[in-house]
């Protein structure tokens, strides 16, 4: 089956800063995972293959159709959902309301039909009672899910979800980690997230990003892989490890080049993403 | 905790930009927007509770002409500049609360958007106007006056409307251009001083309009024939080609496809003018 997105050496600056430089990936059905520090050009990349941004260079295919085509671009956005970092909402929309006016503007027709499309999404999200409440009324983690429901409006093929999770108790992530894994089925889900666990929960594909560029691409357990050997428990930090922390049971977890005897234990994803990014910042320190 | 995915098929209502279905269902949705607008209330309410009260009790029961005085001054004096702060604040609410992040991929444009909320001004507070009018043109037609309020022409009437579509497509075109806080404010005092400075009065009938675009009154501007120079007429063309020329600043506002609408905005300065030179 062909990915639902291609990318291909996209470029992207603002002033003085690249914030993609020749970035390749692919999306497929399923969850996506895009992992990556603070500045690393995840919020880009999305805002592109959300058709919201026009890449500096390279080429990118979103559902075989080109975003940079003005035609084109209104049909990839009827396939696509977009939720956005820090998702607002106007003053006085109530929940049913506010999605209605998103589906009005995603121009579906006519009235009776849509209004069922809404409340749809609403129930896919789990709001169905508070559909008549003032969105600002709501707690972060239901607007978010207000944000979601307006993103799975007409069904989209590709489903964009920026730092989804951000900000939310665990109990929030949670829900919304159910949400989008039930939302990966059957379509493209890319999502970007700086929490290791939802993307080792969720996603068949990860794609760590780093300055602008991919580090990595392949499966949670690939990236976890790369740290095969370099994660070991000493009762103090090891001066030889690159990131060490102190565990709850007083011991210190290392990552690095252990030490002999060191007894290296499974890895995680996380590990294997820290040692990553943080090999890449020390090589760009030397 | 439970998640349900309901089983049907949403694709198959997806509609066409091409339609003009979108278009109208977002005016609509602007209009009921802009008409409830507190700035109404707030307002309405004021001026009810410190002048229209007042002037009630006096006689006990508001008479025909009480009615009159208190509407036809509401929307001479107030409807523009208050069409003008709702449309403004519907327009630029989006970007205040930062939900633009979200409507910016969506299917329908900028521009289309911009349309709708022109359609939003004429749907909503202009319709409510034209109500109003027809009540005052019906109650200056029957009720008896005394010697100090004068019925309104039907034609001043027209242009009272104008005056309420133009300040709520003025404040859909501030709001689209000027894209920071302050621009309410500035088109206020654009609106609020700025005409009454290039006012300049000289007739009777015009004193009561002025907001907007009175400083293009001249000596013959009373003339009621329809088509002489400086007849009501022509002022009324004018404010409707004010109206449009606002509309056209909106769809200007998006850069692909400009072209055309760089045309058509010419074509309606140039009636704009003409008419312009005409009334005076």
């Amino acid at each position: 089956m062909s990915p639902t997105v291609v990318v291909r050496d996209v470029t992207k600056r603002f002033a003085h800063t690249q914030a993609l430089a020749g970035v390749t990936v692919e999306v497929s059905t399923g969850v996506t995972g895009l992992l990556g520090p603070n500045g690393a050009g995840k919020t880009t990349l999305l805002r592109i293959l959300a058709t919201v941004l026009g890449p500096d260079g390279g080429s990118v295919r979103t559902l075989g159709l080109d975003p940079a085509d003005a035609r084109d671009r209104t049909r990839i956005r009827r396939s696509l959902g977009y939720l956005p970092q820090e998702p607002g909402f106007q003053r006085g929309f109530s929940v049913f309301e506010f999605v209605d006016y998103v589906a009005i503007l995603k121009e579906l027709t006519p009235a009776r039909r849509r209004h069922d499309e809404v409340r749809r999404v609403i129930a896919a999200v789990d709001l169905t009672s508070v559909s008549g409440k003032r969105v600002r009324a709501l707690s972060g983690g239901m607007r978010r899910r207000v944000a979601l429901a307006a993103a799975l409006l007409g069904d989209p093929q590709l489903l964009v979800l920026d730092e989804p999770t951000a900000g939310l108790d665990p109990e929030q992530r949670l829900r919304f980690r159910e949400l989008v894994s039930k939302a990966g089925e059957g379509r493209a889900v890319l999502l970007s997230t700086h929490q290791t666990e939802d993307v080792a929960a969720l996603c068949h594909d990860v794609v760590v990003l780093h300055e602008g560029r991919v580090l990595f691409r392949g499966s949670p357990s690939d990236l976890a892989q790369r740290a095969a050997g370099h994660v070991w428990f000493a009762e103090d930090r090891d001066p030889r490890a690159r990131i060490a922390w102190r565990t709850g049971d007083g011991a210190h977890r290392n990552l690095g080049d252990p030490p002999a005897g060191a007894v290296s234990v499974t890895p995680t994803l996380e590990d294997g993403y820290l040692l990553l990014v943080g090999a890449r910042d020390e090589e760009a320190a030397a | 905790m439970t998640v349900e995915m309901v089983d049907v098929h949403p694709r198959e209502v997806v509609g066409s930009s091409r339609t003009a279905g979108p278009l109208l269902a977002l005016g609509r949705r602007e209009a009921r927007r802009i008409v409830l607008s507190p700035v109404y209330a707030l307002a309405f309410g004021l001026v009810f509770v410190t002048t229209g009260i007042g002037s009630f009790t006096e006689d006990a029961l508001p008479t025909a002409e009480h009615v009159y005085e208190f509407i036809g001054l509401m929307l001479v004096m107030m409807g523009g500049l208050l069409t003008y702060l709702a449309a403004h604040l519907v327009t630029s609410s989006a970007r205040r609360t930062n939900a633009d992040r979200q409507l910016e991929s969506s299917t329908m444009s900028s521009r289309s958007r911009g349309g709708a909320l022109c359609l939003g001004v004429v749907f909503g507070p202009s319709a409510v106007a034209a109500v109003l009018l027809v009540v005052l043109a019906v109650i200056g037609s029957n009720a008896t006056f005394s010697g100090d309020t004068t019925p309104v022409a039907v034609v001043e009437l027209v242009q009272i409307g104008l005056l309420i579509v133009g300040g709520g497509v003025f404040g859909v075109m501030t709001a689209t251009w000027l894209r920071f806080p302050g621009s309410l404010l500035l088109g206020f005092l654009v609106l609020g001083f700025g005409t009454p400075q290039m006012y300049q009065p000289t007739v009777g009938p015009v004193d009561t309009l002025p907001w907007f675009a009175p400083f293009v009154t001249g000596p013959g501007f009373a003339d009621d024939s329809w088509v002489n120079l400086g007849s009501q007429s022509w002022h009324t063309a004018y404010l409707a080609g004010l109206c449009c020329l606002a509309v056209c600043a909106v769809m200007l506002h998006r850069r692909v496809g400009r072209g055309r609408w760089l045309l058509a905005s010419g074509a309606v300065f140039a009636a704009t003018a003409f008419f312009g030179w005409m009334q005076v």
